[in-house]
């Protein structure tokens, strides 16, 4: 009687997944619509949580530098981690469906990295040349 | 050493039994085959009930058959010769055909002429037939897979669906007592569905007036909060009226 049983599970399987293959038909061209609808709004949540950051992380940043006694690495670093952060928040929270491949945010997520860390390249260079400045203007007056 | 005497006479016992031996298997073999004629007689279907057309003598056996039909001379073929041992017609002059058939098989008019054989044979088939069901219901009852086993994963996902759709009819009834709108008709909504227009999933008008709403916000570059929880109730709440709709649909037909 085994072997009716698997001849009898194999008609229910094929008997069943004839309504089941429609459905999941269906059901994949919906998912597929719903998700060219709500792309665009993820896309640009994406972006606007990346300007958003890049925002914070200057403002923060350049607060942190006008507090005297400040410690640049320290400063930066906070700046980074919280900008960071609050990309990595927003981006987790938009996400739709886990693992889909319209809603994958770490691209963006580089990309800010990569600006961020430019950013602070830069800020080094002016901070560099302000102590550089500050150096010189103090070699000066010991000179006098 | 033994006698002549007693030589020939164990030769002549040995000849009696021999013969003996003999005779006894010889009607073995005539029992066995006078079974075996009965048995064919019982086998063999009866004759077919005499047409109404033609009176018909009808002689059934193991060979061919020789069938005698009186015909009327109108309907006379010519191809027999007069006999002197048939019946006298009833009409005109008596024409003998003499016509070579086979037996024929077990029919539906010899299956009604022998009603008490028949329904020997049909209790026998549905005794064995019943001990077979038997046997067959006791060892699936050993081997017993449930009918829903194979589709179980299915059924999980089913009711949840089925949840869901509870939940949002129960929201959609609230919503529309608030609003005194209409209920959204099942064929229109599945007219929507198929459509592939984006936004048109969304049934509930103020669901598409939110999105719009938060497209523009997002184009104008704000940050949204709990925006993904919104898409995702928003895209449960589609699947969900899409699997009711089906559903709907597929019970109206």
């Amino acid at each position: 009687m085994r072997v009716d049983d698997d001849i009898w599970a194999v008609r229910y399987d094929r008997e069943a997944s004839r309504y089941h293959q429609a459905l999941e038909r269906h059901r994949a061209g919906l998912v597929k619509t719903l998700d060219f609808t709500l792309s665009p709004l993820f896309l640009g949540q994406l972006k606007n949580l990346h300007q958003v950051a890049l925002v914070s992380f200057k403002a923060e940043t350049v607060a942190g530098l006008e507090v005297d006694g400040y410690n640049f690495a320290d400063v930066v670093g906070r700046a980074r981690a919280c900008a960071e952060a609050r990309f990595v928040d927003g981006a987790r929270e938009a996400v739709v469906v886990e693992g889909g491949g319209a809603w994958q945010w770490e691209e963006e997520f580089q990309l800010l990295r990569d600006e961020i860390w430019s950013i602070i390249v830069q800020l080094r260079r002016d901070e560099a040349k302000k102590v550089v400045d500050a150096i010189e203007v103090r070699d000066k007056q010991s000179n006098k | 050493m033994e006698s002549p005497a007693s030589r020939t006479l164990s030769t002549w016992l040995l000849h009696i039994l021999f013969a003996s031996v003999a005779m006894v298997l010889r009607t073995l073999i005539d029992i066995v085959a006078f079974l075996f004629v009965l048995l064919l007689k019982f086998i063999t279907p009866a004759p077919v009930a005499a047409r109404a057309a033609a009176p018909m003598h009808h002689v059934t056996s193991l060979e061919l058959n020789i069938v005698i039909t009186l015909q009327t001379p109108q309907h006379s073929t010519g191809s027999g010769s007069p006999s002197t041992g048939s019946t006298p017609a009833r009409v005109g002059t008596p024409t003998v055909t003499a016509t070579l058939r086979y037996p024929e098989s077990p029919t539906r008019h010899s299956a009604e002429e022998q009603p008490p054989r028949m329904l020997g044979r049909i209790r026998s088939f549905l005794a064995t037939n019943a001990s077979t069901r038997a046997r067959r219901r006791d060892e699936l009852a050993v081997h017993a897979t449930p009918p829903l086993a194979v589709l179980e994963r299915h059924i999980v996902a089913v009711r949840e669906d089925i949840a869901r759709i509870e939940d949002m009819e129960e929201a959609r009834e609230m919503g529309l007592e608030g609003a005194g709108e209409e209920a959204v008709a099942d064929e229109g909504a599945v007219a929507r569905a198929d459509t592939d227009e984006p936004g048109h999933h969304l049934d509930l008008p103020t669901q598409q007036e939110l999105l719009a709403q938060f497209r523009r916000s997002v184009e104008a570059g704000a940050v949204i909060e709990e925006l993904g929880e919104v898409m995702r109730t928003w895209r449960s709440q589609a699947l969900c009226s899409c699997l009711c709709c089906t559903l709907c649909v597929r019970e109206s037909r």
